[in-house]
């Protein structure tokens, strides 16, 4: 191996090196992880502080929305029935409504209360390409008398 | 009737697309000119075909036949007819046509334009476009045919998503696409070298042009893009680091790289497996993109395995990388030049590092959008990487890569005197650092934001320096030649391609300062009733009255805002709902207040019960820099493109003196 090529193959490691810690450190701190409301319960000790994605559906008849002070506060649940309260200020996004898939960021500010900072609505999957499969069914219980 | 001819033509085409592969195979293993004719003739008719198919699909939506399953999913009756025919574009199958039809037109004008030179590589250069086109066709036969027939037929169709029924969801797919497919060009004959063992630079000269061109529409296309993300999705934004908008900007980031490396190679003949990397890996990130936007593995990592697409997508690019790297590393002795010995500050050594902080910046948006689906995919933990992630890298990167932007103008080839550098950039950077302390002063900042800003303006004063330079220069070369004051218009239409150079990257300068913007954004929501006021900023928004109106296939409810800005009138804005009787959900219509320097930017999120309003406004500063951004592309492109290289000027008589 030649002199110089180890001076440029030692920098290059050295390069990568940093590389890689600065990459694996800035992803560490800016993943955001999900959890669906019963899943809180349980880990409320190690997520307390943190900024979270909580994943589930709006509760009937829990929708309060104050238009003045534009404060919107409702339940979101899942199938397994567990009931977590969000508070958030802000618009109320155009398909929010009771039964409605949804996203929340923020933080938890009580084992059963969450102070939500982004709200998002679950949108229809234009991209999504065509199950066969289910067209087949489709056709042929279109098929029935 | 028409649209079972749209099928047999694909059906048609996928035959001849095969029987060209082999045919121009057979005919370079065995020196048989006759085979390699018959496999151009093929591709031209593939694209004849291709053409029928499209069309048929197009005659569908023009005629309302529901009995197409794709029609009747994608279009309806009261749809306008302009946005029935993009709506060709609105789904999976429709846009795998499109595609093809743009790859099948290209590779005829391949065949046709190159059958004298390059007669070395065209053939294989042929069989790697028809393979290509093997896999579109392959799945437009089966697994994604627009052609498919719904029973029974419905009535109406489900109507175009509102939110394409929009000018710049028109023009802004094709555009990706022609960008995209324009790759698979200098693709194709890097390929096509690497199998014929013809390793010079003749394949770089010949689609120097086509990768302008794709590089022109791919920016343009992401623009639009950004523009009607910025209209139509109203969250006040043009740009969410969203899975689909990284899958087009990672074969831009390498796709520009391999714009600027090429040139290096051209002129001294350097990072030549480089180029080869950077084409490859277009290539593929271009194939990924369309896999990742379109498979339905955003929905859910576990929805994609059900459609057959995603794994057909997966296994091509797979299949693809292992041939071409393969290829690659097999000829890699016969590639790499013995490095010339030069000063660290050259050009060459600048192009250098703008390939390795592109690819590390293709790379920090691949790991951001991979990562999360294979948390999913492996570990069911469901996670998401927001902007923060992205913003945090990409930033640094891109202040490096603006400084390079402007100082390599005064870089030399093989060295650079450091006293004629530091003399060409002393203004620059003095211009640059007073602006930036003027503006923190005035309007505080954050050190991202001082260097952004600063390696912008300085970046930007260079090129303005240099133009103007260019233009005195070639003035005096003219009243030299000629002994008389030229012309203006002559000027500037001297040195093309350095002028061209120049124009785009002004025109990245104003979209940088176009992001700069970002830095000084406001946002607030409230709520106010008729004949009220609200104060924001620099503006007082006066809420008039409620209006409600109906347009072609839309209900719409909307509220008029007056504007005042710095206390003098300036206007009214419609913020409005719109209620499409194909679709459940209303679509938000905002309303901008736009000037030079800023975007008053106003989303109407509901009238409430009691007849008040809510509404979301953004102060979003320099947006409108992005979009005339565009128009220096144009005129940039316009000028490269008119410039021939040495080697093919006077080609004509080479010729008849040969």
């Amino acid at each position: 191996m030649k002199r110089s090529s180890l001076k440029y193959i030692i920098g290059g490691v050295l390069v990568i090196a940093i590389a890689v810690w600065i990459f694996g450190s800035i992803s560490s701190k800016n993943l955001t992880y999900y959890y669906t409301p019963s899943e809180i319960p349980s880990k409320f000790d190690t997520i307390k502080g943190q900024t979270i994605r909580v994943m589930g559906l709006v509760k009937s008849q829990s929708v309060t929305w104050i238009p003045k002070e534009t404060k919107l506060q409702f339940q979101i649940t899942d199938e397994l029935n567990h009931v977590i309260r969000v508070d958030y200020t802000g618009a109320k996004p155009d398909m929010f409504k009771e039964g409605q898939g949804v996203v929340v960021e923020g933080r938890l500010t009580d084992q059963d209360s969450f102070a939500a900072t982004t709200l998002l609505v679950k949108h229809n999957e234009e991209y999504k390409t065509s199950d066969h499969k289910e067209q087949k069914e489709d056709y042929y219980q279109s098929l029935q008398p | 009737m028409i649209i079972n001819i749209g099928y047999f033509a694909i059906l048609a085409a996928m035959a001849l697309v095969v029987y060209a592969a082999l045919s121009a195979t057979l005919g370079v293993r065995y020196n048989h000119n006759n085979l390699v004719q018959s496999a151009r003739n093929s591709l031209l008719a593939v694209f004849i075909l291709t053409a029928i198919a499209y069309l048929a699909l197009c005659y569908a939506f023009s005629a309302n036949d529901f009995s197409v399953r794709f029609v009747a999913l994608h279009s309806s009756i009261d749809l306008p007819f302009f946005y029935k025919l993009t709506a060709v574009w609105g789904g999976m199958e429709g846009s795998l046509l499109l595609w093809q039809l743009i790859l099948s037109f290209f590779t005829a004008v391949v065949v046709v334009r190159y059958k004298n030179n390059n007669r070395d590589i065209l053939p294989h250069a042929m069989v790697v476009l028809a393979l290509i086109m093997a896999f579109l066709l392959f799945l437009l036969i089966g697994w994604s045919n627009p052609f498919i027939r719904a029973y029974p037929v419905p009535l109406d169709g489900q109507g175009l998503n509102p939110l394409l029924q929009n000018p710049g969801m028109v023009y802004h797919p094709p555009s990706l696409y022609l960008g995209y497919v324009g790759f698979s060009i200098p693709f194709a004959f890097a390929i096509a070298s690497l199998l014929r063992g013809k390793l010079d630079n003749e394949w770089i000269l010949t689609t120097r042009r086509w990768t302008l061109f794709s590089w022109f529409f791919l920016t343009v296309g992401m623009l639009l893009g950004a523009q009607w993300a910025y209209i139509e999705l109203g969250w006040g934004g043009y740009w969410a680091w969203d899975p689909v908008e990284n899958a087009s900007l990672m074969p831009w980031l390498t796709g520009t790289a391999f714009l600027h490396s090429v040139i290096v190679q051209e002129k001294r003949n350097g990072l030549r497996i480089w180029n080869m990397v950077l084409i490859i890996t277009t290539f593929l990130l271009s194939i990924l993109g369309t896999f990742i936007t379109r498979s339905g593995v955003l929905g859910s990592v576990h929805a994609f395995s059900k459609s057959n697409i995603g794994p057909a997508f997966l296994i091509f690019i797979v299949v693809v990388s292992l041939i071409s790297f393969g290829l690659l590393i097999n000829r890699q002795e016969n590639l790499s030049t013995k490095p010339q010995t030069s000063g660290l500050f050259c050009k060459e050594n600048s192009f250098l590092l703008n390939n390795i902080i592109f690819l590390v910046m293709a790379f920090t948006v691949l790991y951001g959008t991979i990562f999360p689906l294979l948390a999913e995919a492996l570990a069911n933990k469901k996670l998401s990487i927001q902007a923060p992630f992205f913003n945090s890298i990409m930033t640094p990167l891109g202040i490096v890569m603006i400084l390079l932007m402007g100082v390599t103008h005064f870089l030399g080839w093989k060295k650079t005197s450091s006293r004629l550098l530091i003399r060409n950039t002393l203004i620059p950077f003095f211009i640059a650092l007073i602006t930036m302390s003027l503006v923190s002063y005035k309007l505080g900042s954050t050190w991202q934001m001082f260097l952004l800003g600063g390696s912008t303006l300085f970046a930007g004063s260079i090129i303005l320096i240099e133009f103007v330079q260019s233009v005195r220069i070639n003035r005096s070369q003219e009243a030299k030649k000629t002994g008389r004051k030229s012309s203006l218009f002559k000027t500037l239409i001297k040195d093309r391609r350095r002028k061209g150079g120049l124009i785009i990257h002004l025109g990245i300068v104003l979209f940088a300062i176009g992001v700069c913007g970002n830095f000084f954004n406001q946002e607030t929501s409230f709520t106010f009733s008729a004949g009220e006021q609200q104060v924001v900023d620099k503006y007082i928004l006066t809420f008039k009255e409620i209006k409600q109106f109906q347009r072609q296939n839309s209900r719409n409810e909307g509220i008029e805002i007056d504007i005042k800005k710095n206390g003098n009138p300036s206007g009214t804005i419609l913020p409005v709902k719109s209620y499409y009787p194909t679709s459940s959900q209303p679509m938000t219509e905002v309303a901008i207040h736009r000037s030079l320097f800023e975007d008053l930017y106003v989303s109407l999120s509901s009238i409430n019960r009691d007849n008040s309003a809510t509404v979301v406004v953004h102060i979003n500063p320099m947006v409108s820099f992005l979009w005339v951004s565009m128009i220096f592309f144009l005129i940039g492109i316009l000028y490269s493109l008119s410039y021939k290289p040495a080697q093919f000027r006077n080609i004509k008589t080479k010729n008849r003196k040969g």
